[in-house]
Protein backbone atom coordinates (compact mmCIF):
# COMPACT_ATOMS: atom_id res chain seq x y z
CA UNK A 1 0.00 0.00 0.00
CA UNK A 2 1.43 3.36 -1.04
CA UNK A 3 1.14 6.39 1.24
CA UNK A 4 0.92 9.76 -0.53
CA UNK A 5 2.06 13.09 0.87
CA UNK A 6 1.33 16.40 -0.84
CA UNK A 7 4.21 18.26 0.68
CA UNK A 8 4.94 21.96 1.12
CA UNK A 9 8.70 22.26 1.61
CA UNK A 10 10.53 25.41 2.67
CA UNK A 11 14.19 24.61 3.10
CA UNK A 12 15.65 27.64 4.78
CA UNK A 13 19.32 28.16 5.50
CA UNK A 14 18.71 28.05 9.25
CA UNK A 15 15.45 26.11 9.59
CA UNK A 16 13.41 23.78 7.44
CA UNK A 17 9.62 23.95 7.52
CA UNK A 18 7.51 21.19 6.04
CA UNK A 19 3.72 21.05 5.96
CA UNK A 20 1.11 18.64 4.71
CA UNK A 21 -2.70 18.60 4.72
CA UNK A 22 -3.72 14.98 5.36
CA UNK A 23 -6.51 13.52 3.20
CA UNK A 24 -9.90 14.33 4.64
CA UNK A 25 -8.48 17.02 6.92
CA UNK A 26 -8.47 20.78 6.73
CA UNK A 27 -5.60 21.34 9.12
CA UNK A 28 -1.85 21.36 8.63
CA UNK A 29 0.52 18.79 10.08
CA UNK A 30 3.90 20.44 10.27
CA UNK A 31 7.59 20.05 10.97
CA UNK A 32 9.78 22.99 11.98
CA UNK A 33 13.38 21.90 12.55
CA UNK A 34 16.96 23.05 12.26
CA UNK A 35 18.33 22.61 8.72
CA UNK A 36 21.46 21.01 10.15
CA UNK A 37 22.54 17.60 8.81
CA UNK A 38 25.66 15.76 10.00
CA UNK A 39 27.55 12.57 9.19
CA UNK A 40 26.43 9.96 11.69
CA UNK A 41 26.99 6.30 12.46
CA UNK A 42 24.73 3.51 13.61
CA UNK A 43 26.71 2.80 16.78
CA UNK A 44 26.43 6.38 17.95
CA UNK A 45 22.70 6.34 17.17
CA UNK A 46 22.21 3.19 19.25
CA UNK A 47 24.23 4.63 22.13
CA UNK A 48 22.19 7.82 22.19
CA UNK A 49 18.94 5.94 21.79
CA UNK A 50 19.73 3.63 24.70
CA UNK A 51 20.65 6.64 26.80
CA UNK A 52 24.14 5.33 27.55
CA UNK A 53 26.11 7.67 25.33
CA UNK A 54 24.66 11.06 26.12
CA UNK A 55 22.45 12.90 28.49
CA UNK A 56 21.07 15.05 25.66
CA UNK A 57 17.38 14.91 24.90
CA UNK A 58 17.71 15.52 21.15
CA UNK A 59 15.10 13.58 19.20
CA UNK A 60 16.68 10.80 17.24
CA UNK A 61 16.47 11.47 13.53
CA UNK A 62 18.64 9.20 11.44
CA UNK A 63 18.61 8.50 7.71
CA UNK A 64 20.69 5.78 6.03
CA UNK A 65 21.05 6.17 2.28
CA UNK A 66 23.48 4.55 -0.17
CA UNK A 67 25.76 3.26 2.57
CA UNK A 68 26.01 6.53 4.48
CA UNK A 69 24.38 7.51 7.76
CA UNK A 70 23.09 11.01 8.49
CA UNK A 71 21.83 12.68 11.66
CA UNK A 72 19.26 15.42 11.09
CA UNK A 73 18.05 18.57 12.83
CA UNK A 74 18.97 18.88 16.55
CA UNK A 75 20.30 15.34 16.44
CA UNK A 76 23.01 16.58 14.02
CA UNK A 77 24.85 17.82 17.12
CA UNK A 78 25.61 14.14 17.82
CA UNK A 79 27.30 13.66 14.43
CA UNK A 80 30.38 14.91 12.57
CA UNK A 81 30.70 18.00 10.39
CA UNK A 82 27.15 19.32 10.89
CA UNK A 83 26.13 21.74 8.14
CA UNK A 84 23.06 23.55 6.88
CA UNK A 85 24.48 23.46 3.36
CA UNK A 86 25.07 27.21 3.65
CA UNK A 87 27.24 28.43 0.79
CA UNK A 88 26.77 25.26 -1.30
CA UNK A 89 25.67 26.41 -4.75
CA UNK A 90 23.84 23.09 -5.27
CA UNK A 91 22.02 23.30 -1.98
CA UNK A 92 18.51 23.29 -3.46
CA UNK A 93 18.99 20.05 -5.40
CA UNK A 94 22.05 18.42 -3.79
CA UNK A 95 22.33 15.62 -1.27
CA UNK A 96 21.52 17.92 1.68
CA UNK A 97 18.04 18.63 0.34
CA UNK A 98 17.52 15.00 -0.72
CA UNK A 99 18.38 13.66 2.76
CA UNK A 100 16.05 16.23 4.36
CA UNK A 101 13.29 15.25 1.97
CA UNK A 102 13.69 11.56 2.80
CA UNK A 103 13.86 12.10 6.56
CA UNK A 104 10.94 14.50 6.87
CA UNK A 105 8.68 12.57 4.47
CA UNK A 106 9.19 9.43 6.57
CA UNK A 107 8.72 11.40 9.79
CA UNK A 108 5.42 12.89 8.59
CA UNK A 109 4.15 9.55 7.27
CA UNK A 110 4.92 7.96 10.65
CA UNK A 111 3.20 10.79 12.50
CA UNK A 112 0.15 10.34 10.32
CA UNK A 113 -0.01 6.68 11.33
CA UNK A 114 1.15 5.15 8.04
CA UNK A 115 2.72 1.69 8.20
CA UNK A 116 3.55 1.72 4.51
CA UNK A 117 7.17 1.52 3.41
CA UNK A 118 6.32 3.05 0.01
CA UNK A 119 5.89 6.81 0.07
CA UNK A 120 4.84 8.97 -2.85
CA UNK A 121 5.55 12.67 -2.56
CA UNK A 122 4.04 15.42 -4.65
CA UNK A 123 6.34 18.25 -3.78
CA UNK A 124 5.91 22.00 -3.89
CA UNK A 125 9.11 23.72 -2.92
CA UNK A 126 10.17 27.31 -2.48
CA UNK A 127 13.56 28.77 -3.39
CA UNK A 128 14.80 32.37 -3.44
CA UNK A 129 13.61 34.39 -6.43
CA UNK A 130 17.03 34.45 -8.13
CA UNK A 131 17.42 30.67 -7.77
CA UNK A 132 13.84 30.24 -9.01
CA UNK A 133 14.74 32.06 -12.21
CA UNK A 134 18.10 30.35 -12.70
CA UNK A 135 17.63 26.82 -11.36
CA UNK A 136 13.96 25.88 -11.47
CA UNK A 137 14.34 23.22 -14.18
CA UNK A 138 17.54 21.84 -12.70
CA UNK A 139 15.96 21.44 -9.25
CA UNK A 140 12.98 19.59 -10.71
CA UNK A 141 15.22 17.28 -12.79
CA UNK A 142 17.59 16.50 -9.95
CA UNK A 143 15.02 15.79 -7.24
CA UNK A 144 12.52 13.76 -9.28
CA UNK A 145 13.09 10.04 -8.85
CA UNK A 146 13.04 7.25 -6.30
CA UNK A 147 15.10 6.92 -3.14
CA UNK A 148 15.77 3.80 -1.06
CA UNK A 149 16.59 4.65 2.54
CA UNK A 150 15.93 3.83 6.13
CA UNK A 151 14.59 6.26 8.71
CA UNK A 152 15.43 5.43 12.31
CA UNK A 153 16.05 1.84 11.26
CA UNK A 154 12.83 1.43 9.25
CA UNK A 155 13.10 0.85 5.49
CA UNK A 156 11.35 3.13 3.03
CA UNK A 157 11.19 3.80 -0.68
CA UNK A 158 10.35 7.37 -1.55
CA UNK A 159 9.00 8.18 -4.99
CA UNK A 160 9.17 11.89 -5.76
CA UNK A 161 6.40 11.82 -8.30
CA UNK A 162 6.00 15.47 -9.22
CA UNK A 163 7.78 18.66 -8.25
CA UNK A 164 6.80 22.26 -8.69
CA UNK A 165 9.28 24.94 -7.71
CA UNK A 166 8.15 28.47 -6.87
CA UNK A 167 9.74 31.55 -5.42
CA UNK A 168 9.89 31.84 -1.64
CA UNK A 169 7.18 34.20 -0.52
CA UNK A 170 4.62 32.83 -2.99
CA UNK A 171 3.61 30.23 -0.42
CA UNK A 172 3.06 32.94 2.16
CA UNK A 173 0.93 34.92 -0.30
CA UNK A 174 -1.28 31.89 -0.91
CA UNK A 175 -1.53 31.09 2.79
CA UNK A 176 -2.54 34.68 3.55
CA UNK A 177 -4.77 34.95 0.48
CA UNK A 178 -4.64 37.20 -2.55
CA UNK A 179 -6.73 40.35 -2.87
CA UNK A 180 -8.76 40.37 -6.06
CA UNK A 181 -8.02 43.46 -8.20
CA UNK A 182 -5.54 44.76 -5.65
CA UNK A 183 -1.80 44.64 -5.18
CA UNK A 184 -0.14 42.94 -2.24
CA UNK A 185 3.56 42.83 -1.43
CA UNK A 186 5.37 40.03 0.36
CA UNK A 187 8.59 40.66 2.26
CA UNK A 188 10.09 37.29 3.21
CA UNK A 189 12.94 37.82 5.67
CA UNK A 190 15.13 34.73 5.89
CA UNK A 191 18.40 33.92 7.56
CA UNK A 192 20.49 34.40 4.44
CA UNK A 193 18.11 35.91 1.88
CA UNK A 194 15.32 38.45 1.69
CA UNK A 195 12.70 37.93 -1.01
CA UNK A 196 10.31 40.66 -2.04
CA UNK A 197 7.39 39.84 -4.28
CA UNK A 198 4.61 41.90 -5.78
CA UNK A 199 1.31 40.29 -6.73
CA UNK A 200 -1.36 42.04 -8.79
CA UNK A 201 -4.33 39.89 -7.82
CA UNK A 202 -2.96 36.34 -7.98
CA UNK A 203 -0.41 37.16 -10.66
CA UNK A 204 3.23 37.78 -9.80
CA UNK A 205 4.49 41.08 -11.19
CA UNK A 206 7.98 39.70 -11.79
CA UNK A 207 9.60 43.04 -12.67
CA UNK A 208 8.98 44.03 -9.08
CA UNK A 209 10.11 40.78 -7.49
CA UNK A 210 13.66 40.08 -6.39
CA UNK A 211 15.83 38.46 -3.77
CA UNK A 212 19.01 39.72 -2.18
CA UNK A 213 21.46 38.20 0.28
CA UNK A 214 20.80 40.22 3.39
CA UNK A 215 19.26 38.45 6.35
CA UNK A 216 19.62 37.49 9.99
CA UNK A 217 23.04 36.06 9.12
CA UNK A 218 24.16 39.54 8.08
CA UNK A 219 23.18 40.95 11.47
CA UNK A 220 24.95 38.07 13.24
CA UNK A 221 28.13 38.73 11.23
CA UNK A 222 28.00 42.35 12.39
CA UNK A 223 27.52 41.24 15.98
CA UNK A 224 30.45 38.86 15.65
CA UNK A 225 32.75 41.62 14.34
CA UNK A 226 31.95 43.86 17.32
CA UNK A 227 32.44 40.98 19.73
CA UNK A 228 35.78 39.92 18.23
CA UNK A 229 37.02 43.49 18.22
CA UNK A 230 36.35 43.82 21.94
CA UNK A 231 37.05 40.31 23.25
CA UNK A 232 39.54 38.86 20.73
CA UNK A 233 37.58 35.74 19.89
CA UNK A 234 34.74 34.81 17.54
CA UNK A 235 31.28 33.86 18.72
CA UNK A 236 30.21 30.26 18.23
CA UNK A 237 27.09 29.61 16.15
CA UNK A 238 25.09 28.53 19.22
CA UNK A 239 26.18 31.68 21.12
CA UNK A 240 24.98 33.88 18.26
CA UNK A 241 21.60 32.14 18.27
CA UNK A 242 21.23 32.57 22.02
CA UNK A 243 22.02 36.28 21.79
CA UNK A 244 19.53 36.60 18.93
CA UNK A 245 16.71 34.96 20.93
CA UNK A 246 17.67 37.00 23.99
CA UNK A 247 17.23 40.20 21.96
CA UNK A 248 13.50 39.37 21.78
CA UNK A 249 13.36 38.88 25.54
CA UNK A 250 12.60 35.16 25.17
CA UNK A 251 15.61 33.99 27.15
CA UNK A 252 18.26 35.75 29.24
CA UNK A 253 21.52 36.74 27.57
CA UNK A 254 24.04 33.88 27.90
CA UNK A 255 26.97 33.98 30.32
CA UNK A 256 29.96 34.17 28.00
CA UNK A 257 33.68 34.28 28.71
CA UNK A 258 36.68 35.39 26.72
CA UNK A 259 40.10 34.37 28.06
CA UNK A 260 38.67 34.05 31.54
CA UNK A 261 36.96 37.45 31.45
CA UNK A 262 33.18 37.54 31.78
CA UNK A 263 31.46 39.23 28.84
CA UNK A 264 29.24 42.16 29.74
CA UNK A 265 25.62 41.26 28.90
CA UNK A 266 24.82 44.94 28.32
CA UNK A 267 27.33 44.96 25.46
CA UNK A 268 25.66 41.96 23.85
CA UNK A 269 22.28 43.69 24.10
CA UNK A 270 23.52 46.94 22.60
CA UNK A 271 25.47 45.24 19.81
CA UNK A 272 22.74 42.86 18.67
CA UNK A 273 20.13 45.64 18.57
CA UNK A 274 22.53 47.85 16.59
CA UNK A 275 23.36 45.00 14.21
CA UNK A 276 19.66 44.30 13.58
CA UNK A 277 18.90 48.00 13.04
CA UNK A 278 21.82 48.46 10.65
CA UNK A 279 20.90 45.34 8.67
CA UNK A 280 17.27 46.47 8.60
CA UNK A 281 18.37 49.75 7.00
CA UNK A 282 20.29 47.83 4.32
CA UNK A 283 17.20 45.75 3.60
CA UNK A 284 15.05 48.86 3.41
CA UNK A 285 17.38 50.42 0.85
CA UNK A 286 16.89 47.42 -1.43
CA UNK A 287 13.12 47.33 -0.90
CA UNK A 288 12.75 51.05 -1.54
CA UNK A 289 14.83 50.76 -4.71
CA UNK A 290 12.26 48.38 -6.19
CA UNK A 291 8.98 49.53 -4.71
CA UNK A 292 9.31 53.32 -4.41
CA UNK A 293 7.16 55.69 -6.41
CA UNK A 294 8.31 59.03 -7.81
CA UNK A 295 7.10 60.68 -4.63
CA UNK A 296 9.67 58.63 -2.73
CA UNK A 297 7.07 56.62 -0.81
CA UNK A 298 7.51 52.86 -0.71
CA UNK A 299 4.71 50.50 -1.77
CA UNK A 300 2.27 53.38 -1.58
CA UNK A 301 -0.10 51.90 -4.19
CA UNK A 302 -0.21 48.48 -2.48
CA UNK A 303 -3.25 47.43 -0.50
CA UNK A 304 -1.20 45.31 1.89
CA UNK A 305 2.39 44.39 2.58
CA UNK A 306 2.81 41.12 4.44
CA UNK A 307 6.02 40.41 6.34
CA UNK A 308 6.90 36.71 6.75
CA UNK A 309 9.88 34.45 7.44
CA UNK A 310 11.85 33.88 10.62
CA UNK A 311 13.56 37.25 10.19
CA UNK A 312 10.26 39.11 10.48
CA UNK A 313 10.49 38.77 14.28
CA UNK A 314 13.62 40.93 14.20
CA UNK A 315 13.22 43.21 11.18
CA UNK A 316 9.53 44.15 11.38
CA UNK A 317 10.09 47.42 13.28
CA UNK A 318 12.65 48.53 10.70
CA UNK A 319 10.38 47.57 7.77
CA UNK A 320 7.64 49.71 9.31
CA UNK A 321 9.96 52.69 9.12
CA UNK A 322 9.45 52.72 5.33
CA UNK A 323 6.10 50.88 5.09
CA UNK A 324 4.02 51.85 8.10
CA UNK A 325 1.11 49.61 7.17
CA UNK A 326 3.24 46.46 6.80
CA UNK A 327 1.73 43.54 8.75
CA UNK A 328 3.57 40.58 10.23
CA UNK A 329 1.80 37.23 10.07
CA UNK A 330 1.61 35.16 13.26
CA UNK A 331 4.01 32.17 13.05
CA UNK A 332 5.52 33.99 10.10
CA UNK A 333 8.25 31.38 9.66
CA UNK A 334 5.62 28.78 8.71
CA UNK A 335 3.65 30.82 6.17
CA UNK A 336 5.55 29.59 3.11
CA UNK A 337 5.43 25.88 3.87
CA UNK A 338 1.72 26.15 4.70
CA UNK A 339 0.94 27.92 1.42
CA UNK A 340 3.02 25.42 -0.52
CA UNK A 341 1.14 22.55 1.18
CA UNK A 342 -2.17 24.11 0.06
CA UNK A 343 -0.77 24.39 -3.46
CA UNK A 344 0.47 20.77 -3.41
CA UNK A 345 -2.95 19.61 -2.27
CA UNK A 346 -4.70 21.54 -5.07
CA UNK A 347 -2.25 20.31 -7.73
CA UNK A 348 -2.86 16.70 -6.61
CA UNK A 349 -6.63 17.24 -6.78
CA UNK A 350 -6.38 18.65 -10.29
CA UNK A 351 -4.25 15.68 -11.40
CA UNK A 352 -6.76 13.22 -9.92
CA UNK A 353 -9.64 14.99 -11.67
CA UNK A 354 -7.76 14.93 -14.96
CA UNK A 355 -7.14 11.18 -14.62
CA UNK A 356 -10.82 10.56 -13.85
CA UNK B 1 12.06 20.84 27.39
CA UNK B 2 12.22 22.72 24.12
CA UNK B 3 9.51 23.08 21.49
CA UNK B 4 11.05 24.92 18.53
CA UNK B 5 12.35 28.16 20.01
CA UNK B 6 10.26 28.07 23.17
CA UNK B 7 11.47 26.57 26.40
CA UNK B 8 9.16 24.95 28.93
CA UNK B 9 10.06 24.03 32.43
CA UNK B 10 8.00 21.19 33.76
CA UNK B 11 8.20 19.85 37.24
CA UNK B 12 7.32 16.18 37.35
CA UNK B 13 7.34 13.62 40.09
CA UNK B 14 8.39 10.27 38.74
CA UNK B 15 5.47 7.89 39.08
CA UNK B 16 6.19 4.50 40.52
CA UNK B 17 3.60 2.50 38.65
CA UNK B 18 1.46 2.53 35.54
CA UNK B 19 -1.63 3.83 37.30
CA UNK B 20 0.31 6.88 38.43
CA UNK B 21 1.60 7.62 34.97
CA UNK B 22 -1.90 7.31 33.55
CA UNK B 23 -3.11 9.90 36.07
CA UNK B 24 -0.32 12.24 35.06
CA UNK B 25 -1.11 11.88 31.37
CA UNK B 26 -4.77 12.46 32.15
CA UNK B 27 -3.94 15.73 33.87
CA UNK B 28 -1.71 16.97 31.08
CA UNK B 29 -4.33 16.34 28.42
CA UNK B 30 -6.61 18.96 29.94
CA UNK B 31 -4.37 21.68 28.58
CA UNK B 32 -5.30 22.75 25.07
CA UNK B 33 -1.78 23.32 23.69
CA UNK B 34 0.84 21.19 21.97
CA UNK B 35 2.59 21.03 25.32
CA UNK B 36 0.68 18.02 26.70
CA UNK B 37 2.06 15.75 24.01
CA UNK B 38 5.59 16.84 24.82
CA UNK B 39 4.91 16.61 28.54
CA UNK B 40 3.44 13.17 28.21
CA UNK B 41 6.44 12.08 26.16
CA UNK B 42 8.81 13.46 28.76
CA UNK B 43 6.97 11.77 31.61
CA UNK B 44 6.94 8.43 29.84
CA UNK B 45 10.58 8.63 28.85
CA UNK B 46 11.69 9.72 32.31
CA UNK B 47 9.65 7.01 33.96
CA UNK B 48 10.90 4.37 31.55
CA UNK B 49 14.53 5.34 32.01
CA UNK B 50 14.13 5.46 35.77
CA UNK B 51 12.82 1.92 36.03
CA UNK B 52 14.96 0.58 33.19
CA UNK B 53 12.17 -0.07 30.69
CA UNK B 54 11.96 0.75 27.02
CA UNK B 55 9.81 3.86 26.52
CA UNK B 56 6.20 2.74 26.20
CA UNK B 57 5.60 5.30 23.44
CA UNK B 58 8.36 5.77 20.88
CA UNK B 59 8.68 9.48 20.09
CA UNK B 60 8.54 9.58 16.32
CA UNK B 61 6.46 6.48 15.68
CA UNK B 62 3.41 6.92 17.87
CA UNK B 63 3.34 10.56 18.72
CA UNK B 64 -0.02 11.94 17.74
CA UNK B 65 0.11 15.10 15.64
CA UNK B 66 -0.77 18.16 17.67
CA UNK B 67 -4.02 19.80 16.61
CA UNK B 68 -2.94 21.72 13.53
CA UNK B 69 -3.74 25.19 12.27
CA UNK B 70 -6.81 25.10 10.02
CA UNK B 71 -6.56 25.81 6.32
CA UNK B 72 -8.79 28.70 5.33
CA UNK B 73 -11.05 28.66 2.29
CA UNK B 74 -9.25 31.82 1.19
CA UNK B 75 -5.96 29.88 1.02
CA UNK B 76 -7.57 27.19 -1.14
CA UNK B 77 -9.14 29.71 -3.52
CA UNK B 78 -5.88 31.69 -3.69
CA UNK B 79 -4.02 28.50 -4.66
CA UNK B 80 -6.57 27.94 -7.44
CA UNK B 81 -6.23 31.53 -8.67
CA UNK B 82 -2.44 31.27 -8.57
CA UNK B 83 -2.44 28.03 -10.61
CA UNK B 84 -4.90 29.49 -13.11
CA UNK B 85 -2.58 32.45 -13.63
CA UNK B 86 0.58 30.44 -14.35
Amino acid sequence: MVFTLNLGFDRGNARTNVAVIPDGSKAFVEIDVSSMIAEGNIRRYQMVKSGSGSSDNASELMVEHEGSVYFLADFASQGRNPTTGFGDKNRYHGSHTKIALMGYSAMLASRLGSNSRDLVVNLVMGVPFQAFQAEQEKIMDELTGSYEFSYNGRDFTLYVDSIRVFMEGAGAAIYHGFEKDATIGIVDSGSLTTNILRFNGAEAHTEECTSFEIGIGTALDRLNSRFEEKYGRELEASEKQQILYASLGRIPYPDLYASGEQVDGANLHTWILAAIAETGRDKNTQIAKLWSSQSGKTASSFKRVIHVGGGAYYFHPSLQQIIKFAEMLPESERANSRGFAVLASRIAQRKALKRA
Amino acid sequence: MRDRDKYYYIQVALPKNNAAIQRMVGESERLDTPLPILARQACINMYSEDVGLQPRVKPEAKQEPAPGVSVSEQSFSSADDFLDNL
